[in-house]
């Protein structure tokens, strides 16, 4: 602590806030300004400033009562809470094993595990779209939640054995003394110890489920089916002209959900980000 | 026992208790026959929203219980593509709407079937409400004389220009794109966009098209003949705009509602504007006193070869869609005056004639009977099965002439053809 | 033998346990993402184009094919120009937040905070907003460039610019996930590195040099692989920021990929350009690491 104040010096600590103001706006400006824009009508939207004159929530109201509005909510929330419930599961286990045992192939697995997770989201449509389409899954939302699983499930595996690493082993034999079976161990010692570690797990395969696109462009067809983002992406066509207050206020909608989420944990995330991830 | 405890808790709601269940069984016993007579279920993929009847097939499914249609969106933009795919995992719909452009490609694919005997039937049964449907509209779903569908609704850009402001400079309405470059030398003296135009990726090329085939452009088989007098106009046409500064300096960036944005935004003098666009210039600009349309100025010199392009967004019958009845059915709901005539008058303009003569329509559309002589002459987008790639490289060499207004329009159409070669073969 | 044996069927179970444990993980991965590398890559050894009849085994033909078009190497210039310059411009911008944000006291959680926004919004919303910031007469970059004396055009109406702004997009989106990494590497430096540096009299430029870099190498190969490969994968952003232009300009590989795959229908040759974007993924993974590995070796 005292090492903190004692290296910087007055020069340094002014660079770092001058720093930290113009990253702080980088980061928000396009935020800010799709926000400024949302309160806006098409007539003032370039009229005025930053600040809008006569803020009007019109284009809220908008959003909400558009057609199919809350289907589309609807589906968005259940994708991303079915598929972020399932990757949890499956990564405790698999982070589990990763963090507890020494076994053979271990790295080999753990590479398999990790490295599709480079590949570009749109390319795996190309391969995918024959197979899901002959099981007779288009337009469903197993396919979806499939799809989002394995592609969340790596970053949560990824972040859950550091977290699980953590967790002291003389616990976990005690309880294995009075009885306690594997399963048991997992979910009533390691994973309460580990909160920290689900809930930044959780909130990135959320974010990567409420955010995601390709697929649900290419493995759907049905309006029934379709997502927020989706929509979002759809709007424009069915304008003629670009309603830009709209559209921003529908962007505005999007983020609100996730960023609420988000705030509410920050602590956590960042912290279950900065110990886990990296370790 | 049972028997009195229902009747203690029912009390006083015994009797209405006694009409649900009633209803109830009355429900399942519908619910049986509905099973019994086995619905037929038809998909229809619409091109967009708007073109969905605001009835949303409510009347169709009070007139027809036993067929149950559901209906998508598939943007127009993917529509094509999408059926292929979908052809392809054999999860195609019955109907689906696409760009008229987009047929050879399906037709090449065998994705969509011939619907001689569909029409025939239907012609068999209603041959008034068939002929109501202009030439056209059957024509723009059709290849090599092959009916695949029916064509409700199809549109072309009219050149579009401000009255007030030509009759400012004391000009007359321009009759070739030499005269549209005068006016707008004229309108940028003034300060304004002398001609708005999309230069950016955002679309297929069908301005350009429309543009091409008003200066006299042919196809060959389907294939745009650009290195050609008219498509060395064409591309020097959009030279000159931005040389001479007549367009946005943004123009490589903007996009249809970009332009359509600066032409009802009192911006720009000119544009090439679909029909659907007018309601919405409506309300900002007045027609006749500030606004004016026709249909797309001539090449100077060419007037004779001059036609006036129309894309079109028909119904196609896909090749596994075999309930024939009901998908007649289907049609001839979707082609009921009253349903184009709902979609028309606030969307694109149907090709169903007594919509198009009616007084609601013209009453909406005020405009729309100055344009009666040349809708009934429009000529269809010609289409090619690599319609998508030829499109890439028009865009390409549309943006290259925007892109180097000092280089030799001959040199760019000459580049582009012989990639157009190379694609298509021979 | 009657206590040898359970003890047998104790140590199977055991070796066993880690396996089962993984089954799941491995079975929805192995079953999507490692189908889908697997598929793609015999993919790309057959012709599976919707206008050509058939699926014949043409070898490698379209990888031959890809690498003589002009298309292809258009895109892959242009991935390398957007991926370095991503590289280049992220990390430093990281290094900068993560470097700033662990010298304040005051608000830091807040600013924090702040610094991950982006990172949540979707790679649609993204290009919404990024588009509306060039969009209009008043567009706020438009102002901006216009109030600094230089050209109002619209930077997405110029190829060089375009190109730049979707870069500064794309750092935009991705950054803030390598500011978090960086930050959680300096916040593992121990701090007592720092006071003895003080005592021998270190300069601040020495202690970053000598201490802060050669301690978060580690995490600064693992923001260089995000930042590589979130950029070469990057498609959601591009496509309705730009469309690929003006001209080709700002068409990446993977906007190529999709625009043959999904708009040109020609699966197969789609399939090689992701087997060519996967490989250099790799490859960059590898480069990073090993140079972290090294960097390791030598302190």
């Amino acid at each position: 602590m005292t090492s903190e104040t004692g290296i910087a010096s007055k020069g340094t600590r002014f660079a770092a806030w001058t720093a930290l103001v113009l990253l702080t706006i980088w980061a928000v400006l396009p935020i800010l300004w799709s926000l400024s824009a949302s309160f806006k009508t098409p007539l003032t939207l370039y009229s005025e400033g930053f600040i809008p004159e006569n803020p009007t929530l019109d284009n809220y109201g908008r959003v909400l009562s558009s057609e199919g509005f809350y289907q589309y909510l609807g589906n968005s929330l259940y994708l991303a809470i079915t598929s972020t419930v399932l990757t949890l599961f499956v990564s405790v286990l698999a982070a589990y094993g990763f963090a507890r045992y020494a076994f053979a192939w271990r790295h080999v697995l753990l590479l398999f595990i990790l490295v599709p997770r480079i590949l570009p989201r749109a390319s795996l449509i190309i391969p995918l779209y024959d197979v899901i389409a002959r099981l007779d899954l288009l337009d469903t939302y197993t396919v979806l939640i499939v799809t989002y699983t394995a592609t969340a499930v790596p970053m949560a595996t990824w972040i859950l054995i550091g977290f699980f690493q953590a967790v002291p082993r003389e616990l976990e034999e005690a309880a294995a003394i009075d009885g306690a079976s594997i399963w048991q161990r997992i979910w009533g010692i390691v994973v309460p110890i580990s909160l920290p570690g689900m809930v930044t797990a959780g909130i990135l395969s959320l974010r990567e489920a409420w955010n995601e696109f390709p697929f649900v462009l290419a493995f759907t067809t049905s309006g029934d089916m379709r997502t927020l983002p989706f929509q979002l992406f759809a709007m424009r066509d069915n304008m003629g002209l670009t309603d830009w207050p709209l559209i921003n206020a529908f962007t505005i909608t999007t983020i609100i959900p996730i960023l609420f989420l988000y705030l509410l944990f920050e602590r956590q995330i960042v912290s279950g980000l900065t110990s886990g991830a990296v370790k | 026992m049972t028997q009195i405890q229902t009747t203690t808790v029912l009390g006083r709601w015994r009797p209405i208790a006694h009409r649900l269940m009633i209803s109830g069984a009355m429900l399942m016993g519908f619910a049986q026959s509905a099973l019994a007579q086995e619905t037929t279920e038809i998909t229809v993929w619409f091109g967009r929203e708007n073109f969905i009847p605001a009835d949303a097939f409510e009347s169709f499914h009070a007139a027809n219980p036993d067929i149950q249609v559901t209906t998508d969106v598939v943007r127009l933009e993917q529509a094509v593509a999408d059926t292929l795919r979908a052809a392809q995992s054999n999860r195609a719909p019955d109907i689906v709407q696409v760009p008229a452009d987009g047929l050879a490609p399906l037709v090449a694919q065998g994705a969509v079937r011939d619907v001689s005997s569909l029409l025939e039937a239907w012609r068999a049964e209603n041959p008034a409400a068939l002929d109501d449907i202009s030439s056209v509209g059957l024509e723009m779903a059709s290849l090599d004389g092959t009916p695949y569908g029916v064509t409700l609704y199809a549109g072309p850009f009219w050149y579009t220009y401000r009255k007030d402001w030509l009759n400012e400079v004391s000009l007359d309405e321009p009759q070739t794109w030499d005269d549209v470059l005068e006016f707008a030398r004229a309108a940028k003296a003034e300060g304004y966009t002398g001609f708005a135009l999309i230069g950016s990726r955002a679309h297929d090329p069908v301005w350009f098209l429309s543009a091409f085939m008003s200066m006299g452009g042919q196809f060959e088989n389907g294939v745009p003949q650009l290195d050609s007098e008219a498509g060395h106009y064409l591309l020097g046409f959009y030279q000159t705009l931005v040389r001479e500064e007549l367009t946005s300096p943004d123009v490589l960036a903007w996009d249809s509602s970009a332009m359509r944005t600066a032409f009802i935004g009192g911006e720009a003098a000119q544009a090439l504007l679909g029909d659907n666009i007018y309601p919405t210039l409506n309300e900002s600009l007045e027609w006749d006193a500030q606004w004016a349309g026709a249909r797309p100025p001539a090449r100077p010199g060419a007037e004779e070869a001059a036609r006036t392009m129309t894309l079109g967004w028909p119904f196609l019958v896909t090749t596994d869609a075999a309930e024939d009845a009901a998908i007649l059915k289907v049609m001839q709901y979707l082609a009921h005056p009253e349903n184009v005539g709902e979609v028309s008058a606030r969307y694109q303009p149907g090709t169903v004639l007594s919509v198009f003569e009616s007084e609601d329509y013209n009453g909406v559309k005020p405009w729309a009977s100055s344009f009666a002589e040349a809708f009934s002459d429009l000529a269809p987008l010609p289409t090619h099965p690599r319609q998508t790639q030829i499109y890439q490289i028009l865009l390409d060499a549309m943006q290259e002439a925007l892109n180097t207004p000092d280089g030799d329009p001959a040199a760019i159409a000459a580049k582009h053809q012989a990639a157009i070669r190379d694609l298509v073969g021979g | 033998m009657n206590t040898i044996q359970p003890s047998f069927r104790d140590r199977l179970a055991q070796g066993l346990t880690p396996y089962l444990l993984l089954f799941p993980a491995i079975a929805i991965v192995a079953g999507v993402l490692g189908y889908a590398v697997v598929r793609g890559i015999l993919m790309s050894f057959y012709q599976i184009e919707v206008w050509e009849p058939g699926q014949p085994f043409v070898g490698l033909r379209n990888y031959r094919d890809l690498f003589g078009s002009d298309g292809f190497r258009n895109s892959l210039v242009i991935s390398l120009i957007f991926v370095g310059a991503t590289i280049v411009i992220g990390v430093l911008m990281s290094l900068v937040h993560a470097l700033a944000l662990n010298q304040i006291r005051f608000a830091r959680s807040l600013f924090r905070a702040i610094a991950l926004i982006p990172y949540l919004v979707s790679g649609v919303a993204t290009a919404v907003m990024w588009r509306f910031l060039f969009t209009g007469d008043n567009a706020i970059v438009t102002q901006i460039s216009g109030a600094l004396g230089y050209s109002t055009v619209s930077w997405l109406a110029d190829p060089t610019k375009a190109l730049m702004v979707i870069t500064m997009a794309n750092v935009w989106f991705i950054a803030p996930f390598s500011t978090l990494i960086l930050l959680a590497g300096l916040q593992t430096i121990d701090p007592e590195l720092y006071a003895a540096a003080d005592i021998d009299g270190a300069s601040a430029p020495q202690k970053f040099v000598h201490i802060t870099v050669p301690s978060i190498v580690p995490m600064l190969s693992l923001a260089l692989m995000w930042l590589s490969f979130a950029s070469f994968n990057m498609f959601d952003i591009i496509l309705p920021l730009t469309g690929g232009g003006p001209g080709r300009s700002t068409e990446v590989l993977a906007v190529y990929m999709y625009q043959l795959a999904f708009r040109d229908l020609n699966y197969s040759t789609g399939a090689a350009v992701m087997i060519v974007i996967l490989i250099i993924n790799i490859a960059l993974s590898a480069v990073f690491l090993r140079a972290a590995g090294r960097a390791q070796h030598d302190k």
